[in-house]
């Protein structure tokens, strides 16, 4: 019944995209991201649109997963069209009762959908096609290269590798301990929003439970694996940039240009 | 009959990469006061099976018939089956979660919408049950009991709520030999005091040899033979190829007959065994 939940997933295929290397993939999925918010009209979109597909078409996962991905955030970007398109101001486009709809909200509205749905896509793809080993030990090279960040570059790739790798086992705990509260005949589904509310308790209480023993547990087995941090740690597998890479930066740097330029220079 | 199980198949994932069959045309039927063992490696969808019985895995092909009602039917609601069919889960001390346990033990019978003076006779009832001191324990927050404890305080929760098929999915697993054998006892108490019918999924052949009626033996996701216990057990060739070992006490009559003693192989019971050593050794006696 948890089947839905993709974040953080991992689409094993073999792919130009999966064989990327992980920090060429974050450094495209930030750089996209940064300028999905330069983009202010079509030309911009289907410059982004093109390419995002043409990633998701070539990385061999099925698109259902990227779509299934933006399920979670479907309620709260419709809600927010409605408002802009409501509540901007400008020339009526339809009427119903008192509510006066917008061309510029209808367009404002377009343009955050479309933002919104491409970030969370590009960010589904990142982790689908990338496994957690490799997202980790990309996320550690990138952080060492940011002096700020670069003290706790291992702590926070080690916190985010278990945090990543516990996402399936949480959510599989969940899964029984859900089964195990309904076969007590418990209701999820109906009731009041309260209602509903609390009989997540039976839920959330074993889980906190469970997860605490489990930390406690893992702090255990690391610490008597004689873990102390990243200081002195070598690495197995070594990252290295291919031609795979480099003409993918190639690409990267055209797409994201030509976004760029499209938000600049059409709407002047 | 109190289950019919007809061409049940269960698809994970259906249509994916991860797509896995876990259970692959089962059909057995199961009678009111059965106590019933499942066996079968770690894989073979033991857990799988267990979980259409009341809905919370719908099948991708075949039907469930519990009592009389489909379980699968949308008219059926949700508390009907679990009026009918109580699940207690592996490792169940991890659904705990009020303030003591008599709340807790409560929790089942409570969301089948019972009185309250009737929830408060079957929460001490089965708590009594299951080997635990209803005065002693109410009080106590789940959390600060033992293991064993825990797991019969959560067997009771399901209890509670009085199904007529009780299903225990490696109800003993992590306990100790004493704690077992308790426990064990326990259910069989359900089973003929009380006419529950019991299904009991279990890694352990000696206490599926010793508890169960009837035995059926899965593998990859078929039920290979569903039988008598004693049936059964006596193909040691087939309980091997199978995947699973024979019980102990036959082990070892095995490894006797092998070695030129004259004992009967086909006998699985700890008594039995002792009688057949027993039965050798006058035989050497009268010599
Ligand atoms: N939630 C699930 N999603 C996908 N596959 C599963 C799931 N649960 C079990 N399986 C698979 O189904 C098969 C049967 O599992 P299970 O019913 O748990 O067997 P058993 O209880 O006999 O050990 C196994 O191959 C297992 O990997
Ligand atoms: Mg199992």
């Amino acid at each position: 019944m948890l089947q839905d939940i993709t974040i953080g997933q991992y689409y094993p295929a073999d792919s130009p995209i999966h064989a990327l290397d992980p920090r060429t993939k974050l450094k495209a999925v930030f750089f996209f991201i940064f300028c999905l918010f330069w983009v202010n009209n079509i030309y911009g979109f289907i410059f982004a649109g093109v390419f995002l597909s043409s990633v998701v078409l070539s990385s061999k996962v099925p698109v259902g997963y990227v779509v299934k991905g933006l399920k979670p955030v479907l309620f709260v970007v419709s809600l927010t069209m409605l408002m802009s398109i409501l509540t901007i101001p400008g020339d009526e486009a339809f009427r119903i009762f008192v509510f006066k709809g917008t061309w510029q909200g209808l367009r404002q509205a377009g343009i955050m959908a479309a933002r919104i749905f491409m970030l969370i896509s590009s960010a589904s793809m990142l982790t689908l096609a990338t496994s957690t080993i490799d997202l980790t030990d990309g996320l550690e090279a990138l952080f060492l290269k940011i002096p700020l960040l670069k003290r706790f570059a291992h702590d926070m790739s080690m916190m985010m590798c278990i945090a990543l790798r516990f996402i399936p086992t949480l959510v599989d705990e969940t899964d029984r301990i859900m089964k195990a509260q309904m076969s007590r005949g418990a209701d999820f589904q109906s009731g009041s929003f309260a209602q509903r509310a609390k009989s997540f308790i039976p839920i959330l209480v074993p889980l906190f439970v469970s997860a605490f023993q489990r930390a406690y547990e893992l702090a255990m087995a690391m610490e008597s694996r004689c873990y102390t941090g990243g200081e002195g740690r070598t690495r197995m597998k070594l990252l290295e940039y291919t031609k795979l890479d480099y003409t993918a930066n190639v690409v990267m740097v055209i797409v994201f240009c030509s976004m760029v330029a499209s938000g600049v220079l059409v709407n002047r | 009959m109190s289950i019919e199980v007809r061409d049940l198949t269960h698809i994970y994932a259906q249509g994916t990469v991860f797509e896995q069959m876990a259970i692959e045309d089962v059909s057995f039927d199961v009678g009111a006061i059965d106590f019933i063992g499942v066996i079968g490696p770690t894989g073979s969808g033991k857990s799988t099976l267990i979980q259409h019985l009341n809905r919370l895995l719908a099948p991708t092909k075949g039907t469930v018939i519990v009592n009389g009602i489909d379980v699968n039917s949308k008219s059926v609601p949700m508390r009907e089956i679990c009026k009918r069919v109580g699940i207690v889960f592996q490792y169940p001390e991890y659904q705990l979660f009020e303030e003591t346990v008599y709340k807790d033990v409560c929790f089942g019978p409570k969301n089948l919408g019972f009185d309250k003076e009737k929830i408060d006779f079957l929460a001490k009832e089965s708590i009594e049950l299951v080997g635990l001191d209803f005065e002693t324990v109410k009080d106590l927050s789940p959390f600060e009991l033992s293991g064993g404890q825990k797991r019969r305080v959560a067997i009771a929760g399901v209890l509670a709520m009085k199904p007529q098929i009780l299903v225990l999915d490696e109800p003993a697993s992590g306990l100790d030999p004493a704690g077992r054998a308790d426990l064990l006892d326990s259910i069989q108490k359900m089973n003929k005091e009380l006419g529950i019918c019991i299904i009991l999924v279990s890694h352990n052949m000696d206490d599926v040899a010793h508890y169960c009626d009837k035995v059926m033996v899965f593998s990859k996701g078929r039920l290979l033979r569903y039988g008598r216990t004693a049936e059964v057990f006596a193909d040691s060739d087939f309980l091997l190829s199978s995947g699973l070992a024979p019980p102990q006490s036959k082990q070892l009559l095995i490894e006797l007959k092998k070695r030129g003693i004259p004992v009967d192989d086909s006998v699985f019971s700890i008594e039995g065994a002792i009688d057949e050593i027993l039965k050798w050794h006058s035989s050497l006696a009268g010599k």
